[in-house]
């Protein structure tokens, strides 16, 4: 199981809301990222918050600036649409981008990005907020908007396009810190033969159990981590 | 004397991440796109991509001189896809050919029993008893990211291995002035980090 340091950003400060909304300022991203990394976390995403929405990534000076002294995996998303945006991502030291709102309005764009960039650098950020029972819809713009794409339909979907890894949070449980969503873990583990990397609402060392019980699955933290809560040593070691 | 290091950057893959972590070891690393004519004690080809598409880029132009004329007694050192092209031929996207420093093939991991790829994460690393230098690492965690594998001909060209998924392949490998990781020494926190500073410390 990677652990990895989820830090969302907008205007150059880290920030955590309650299911994406009521943002508050937590710190700054790069001497943030220097302690999860000096703290040996697994790796490391950025996440621009707002960038959908303004149609622009403006991490490139963070990730420039924190990759000089950082050397774990380290995955930008946010705001990108196109092979430039990518290109940009990655000339300025990230290894991997993630993808969310622009794949679920174009999901040719995965196949074109998996073309240049070759599947492994290229990640499928996924939001999703039950609707019923058994049904999750995938939302984008960070939370904001629904999609109409189901949760299911959406990772199959994703990797017939062959993306390399799958970010999957819960809109309901993020930033709750009251537990994860493992009820919609279950509902769509089968349909994944990806790493997949589980995210929203981790709060407990007995829920890393219950994660590594599945093949390659990943957990990404960030309230946890942000309000020290826990330590990346005492997750790592659970 | 101060060490030629050079970085292939061929327009694949992570160039600066290999070059911060040059850098943090004390190393000033040139770029080949700005420094073709040189002759340097180490090259290092990195990349992550495809094999047909390096392939293809390798194959024009300058690269060969470079690589087999001007530097034919340099240490080359590949990381991830820069070792993978150490191979006679790669099958990804249809054959194409490799650098041919390596007798063997670079093929996709096998998908018989329902591997989840590509293999992502930090996996042990094996090393062959061999290599002296190297006995500290035997053993650790190194960052990797990949769906094909370099699979060498004769066995003593492999340095390392290691077993993901109940798959056991060569991880690292060292023959002649040839030296290649599977894994990202320049993404595996500091043990990365003193691992290409025993490389070149060794073999410079």
């Amino acid at each position: 199981m990677r652990v990895i340091a989820r830090l969302d950003i907008k205007n150059e400060n880290v920030i955590k809301g309650i299911n994406f909304e009521g943002l508050r300022k937590v710190g700054q991203p790069i001497e943030m990222a220097k302690k999860y990394y000096n703290e040996r976390i697994d790796e490391i995403i950025f996440i621009d918050a707002v960038a959908s929405l303004y149609g622009r990534n403006q991490l490139f000076d963070i990730i420039e600036q924190s990759t000089k002294e950082i050397f774990c995996p380290i995955t930008v998303g946010g705001g990108i649409r196109s092979i430039n945006d990518i290109d940009k991502c990655l000339g300025s030291g990230a290894d991997k981008v993630a993808i969310n709102s622009y794949a679920t309005e174009n999901p040719n764009f995965i196949k074109e990005a998996v073309k240049t960039f070759g599947s492994s650098t290229i990640l499928i950020n996924i939001e999703a907020k039950q609707i019923n029972k058994k049904k999750w819809e995938v939302y984008k713009f960070y939370g904001r908007e629904k999609t109409g794409l189901d949760l299911n339909y959406w990772v199959e979907k994703v990797q017939e396009y062959d993306c390399g890894e799958i970010i999957l949070t819960s809109v309901d449980k993020e930033g709750l810190q009251s537990g994860m969503d493992f009820e919609m873990l279950e509902n769509v583990i089968n349909k994944i033969n990806r790493p997949l990397i589980f995210s929203g609402g981790f709060a407990k060392l007995t829920e890393i159990e219950n994660i590594k019980k599945y093949p390659c699955l990943s957990l990404s933290i960030a309230s946890t981590l942000h309000y020290n809560d826990l330590t990346v040593d005492q997750i790592k070691n659970a | 004397m101060h060490k030629k290091i050079c970085i292939l950057d061929y327009g694949l893959g992570n160039v600066k991440s290999l070059y911060n972590a040059l850098n943090q070891i004390g190393h000033k690393p040139y770029l080949y796109s700005l420094n073709k004519s040189e002759n340097f004690d180490l090259i290092f080809i990195p990349g992550v991509g495809s094999f047909n598409k390096a392939s293809e880029i390798l194959h024009s132009g300058e690269y060969l001189n470079f690589l087999n004329v001007l530097n034919k007694n340099t240490i080359i050192f590949g990381i991830c896809l820069g070792m993978q092209l150490f191979a006679s031929e790669g099958e990804e996207n249809g054959k194409s050919l490799g650098l041919n420093y390596i007798e063997g093939k670079t093929e996709k991991i096998k998908n018989s029993n329902n591997l989840i790829l590509p293999f992502v994460g930090y996996l042990n690393v094996s090393f062959n008893k061999k290599v002296k230098y190297l006995k500290d690492f035997d053993s650790t965690k190194f960052y990797f990211v990949h769906s094909y594998k370099l699979s060498p001909k004769n066995h003593e060209d492999i340095l390392s291995t290691t077993t993901n998924q109940g798959v056991t392949y060569c991880s690292s490998i060292m023959s002649k002035r040839f030296i290649g990781t599977q894994f990202h020494p320049e993404k595996s926190g500091d043990i990365g980090l003193e691992f290409l500073e025993a490389i070149i410390k060794n073999n410079l």
